[in-house]
């Protein structure tokens, strides 16, 4: 069997350094703050300030095609928030914001991330249709909508 | 020839000669007029001349005689005197005689031979004092290097990394006269950068410093822990806000920044400066910090590789896996791991079926042979990142990091069906070995190793209960 593997940071490193965001310094400089303090690599461009989520946002959508979701103003259904459970959306940065029939979708930070994406197709039987939301937006949901 | 006799005697500017002349011709006119006062008849007076009289015109001539050699030989001596003085070293002496004559001459002859000595003094002591530094120079660089050894020695010796950071970080500051050193390490417990060591010689420098910790990627200090290059600043170096931030936090005009990293493993940087602004690191000096903070992060390896000796005994003895208490720690790493790089991790548990049967009818050297191949099995299955374990008597059990259910099941079964076909030839049908497995993954299954041992248990049972052979998840 050929394991997938999540895509490697380098991709929206050389991603961004082509959109002309970053510089290949910066991304010497967020690899070896990844491998000391952990984390995505875009989280760690937007924490280094050498990027806005918004940047890596419309990055991975004009590359690979998912269509951007800003969040803050998405009501989200209480009945889709429950089929993922709280823990796996904090570890993946995710939210469930829609369910038609067996079409799940999706806000991801990073929706190369296919095995979080299979992890939600498993345990809710649905199949995944993936959007890009920022990191920041996404947590805010989960604070939001897991509390209640 | 005549004529340039006739020209000396004559001519020449010298009053030397003319005077040796003169006071001869005094001589030998006082000896004439004495002569005519004895023999008055060839004598050119006329009538004789009183004894007093010719006595005193002798007298009278001698004397000026006299007072012109006097003139002559009283400078020779001046000359003398002083000549014996610079000849005892003296060279800041000149003669001082305002005469045109050969003893002028000699005089000045002499003046300028002492300046030329004295030239020559000087540039002999600028020489030697040019030695003298070099000298200095070469007693630093042996200095240095002793240190360098010196470190390296108490490393090889199995030092005290307390000891060895301490006298690493005085002895960079003798390297080029710092007076103020730190050492900025990464903590085991937290990973946080914070400052260890600080050797202060001037009163204010450093005071400011906060033992806070240091914000990666932030300011001048966290910028050069993430470029793990050393920075230099001093008379020469660019300026910018980072720069003047450093040096005005920690009272510095100029310092040497030098990350201490081995392999790509950031530990630390270790800070020297002093409170010079004209200082300029030179390439050896760069060398040196650069070699001295090499040594550190060899101490450093050194005392975490000791440690992790320590608790090297993580392995079982008969199949060389990991054991049961390695295994909890580590899918307890792994889990906070792949929960930083927001990736799934899994925990396979296997049990041997009907293995105790197998161990009573067959013995327990036979059962240990077994489990030695079941060991082999798992060993040759797994990928790098993979760890395998003998989790119980009969029971092994997978780490799989950033691997989720899926992959795990992939892996499970691979396994599975390795062991199945390993014993599918054996005569004895109660030799035909096959293994139940279970997955559960973080963070689907559970948030800690506990729990997804605890829940890999429960499927694993049941998977056993069910027949056997088979991966639950």
């Amino acid at each position: 069997m050929k394991p997938y593997r999540r895509a490697t940071n380098k991709h929206l490193g050389e991603l961004l350094v082509e959109r002309g965001v970053i510089d290949k310094e910066q991304i010497k400089m967020a690899i070896a703050y990844q491998k000391e303090k952990g984390g995505l690599f875009g989280e760690v461009l937007v924490e280094l300030k050498f990027a806005t989520e918004e940047d890596i946002a419309q990055a991975l959508t004009a590359q690979y095609g998912f269509p951007y979701l800003p969040l803050s103003n998405y009501e989200i259904d209480h009945e889709v928030i429950k089929t993922v459970p709280e823990h796996v959306c904090r570890q993946f940065c995710l939210i469930p914001i829609d369910k038609i029939g067996k079409s799940l979708s999706l806000a991801m930070a990073d929706p190369l991330n296919v095995q979080a994406a299979e992890d939600v197709e498993l345990i809710t039987g649905c199949t995944v249709q993936a959007f890009v939301g920022t990191a920041s937006d996404i947590k805010e949901c989960i604070n939001k909508y897991y509390k209640k | 020839m005549a004529k340039i006799f006739f020209k000396k005697l004559l001519l020449s500017s010298n009053r030397l000669v003319n005077e040796l002349r003169i006071a001869f011709g005094l001589i030998v006119l006082a000896v004439l007029v004495f002569l005519g006062y004895l023999f008055p008849a060839a004598s050119f007076f006329e009538s004789k001349i009183s004894l007093p009289l010719v006595v005193g015109i002798t007298l009278f001539i001698v004397l000026l005689g006299f007072l012109i050699i006097l003139q002559i030989v009283e400078p020779i001596i001046k000359i003398s005197k002083e000549a014996k003085l610079i000849a005892q070293g003296d060279f800041q002496r000149e003669i001082e005689l305002a005469r045109e004559d050969e003893i002028g001459e000699l005089g000045m002859a002499l003046n300028q031979m002492t300046r030329r000595i004295k030239d020559n003094v000087v540039e002999l002591t600028n020489f030697s004092k040019q030695t003298e530094s070099l000298n200095l120079e070469i007693n630093r660089r042996i200095l240095t290097l002793s240190s360098l050894v010196e470190i390296s020695n108490l490393i090889a010796q199995n030092a005290d990394l307390q000891l060895i950071l301490k006298y690493g970080l005085e002895r960079s500051l003798e390297f080029s006269r710092m007076t103020f050193g730190c050492l900025i390490l990464k903590e085991q417990q937290g990973g946080e950068f914070k400052i260890h060591h600080k050797i202060i010689k001037d009163d204010d420098e450093g005071r400011d410093v906060k033992d806070s910790p240091i914000k990666l990627g932030r300011g001048l200090l966290g910028k050069t822990i993430l470029k793990q290059e050393l920075t230099v600043i001093d008379k020469d170096a660019a300026r910018s806000e980072d720069v003047s931030e450093f040096k005005t936090s920690f009272s510095l005009n100029s310092a040497v920044l030098a990350p201490i990293t081995s392999k790509g493993n950031v530990f630390g940087l270790l800070v020297i400066g002093n409170k010079d602004p004209q200082y300029v690191c030179s390439a050896v000096e760069k060398e040196i910090y650069y070699l001295v903070a090499k040594q550190i992060a060899i101490a450093i390896t050194n005392e975490l590789l000791k440690k992790e000796i320590e608790k090297l005994e993580v392995t079982d003895h008969l199949t060389g896996l990991f054991n049961n208490t390695f295994t909890r720690k580590r899918l307890s790493e792994e889990i906070k791991r792949a929960t930083s790089l927001q990736q799934p991790c899994s925990f396979v548990l296997f049990s041997l079926d009907r293995f105790k049967e197998l161990n009573e009818t067959f013995g327990h050297i036979a059962a240990e042979n077994i489990l030695i191949k079941i060991g082999n099995i798992f060993k040759e299955s797994i990928s790098k990142e993979d760890k395998a374990a003998r989790f119980g008597d009969h029971e092994f059990a997978l780490i799989l990091p950033g691997k989720n259910k899926r992959e795990s099941i992939s892996v499970s079964e691979f396994i599975r069906k390795n062991i199945e076909h390993a014993f599918s030839k054996e005569e004895d049908a109660r030799k035909r070995l096959t293994c139940s497995g279970a997955i559960t993954e973080n963070p689907i299954d559970g948030v800690t190793a506990e729990e997804l041992i605890l829940k890999s248990g429960v499927l694993l049972a049941e998977a056993v209960q069910q027949g056997g052979n088979k991966i639950a998840y």
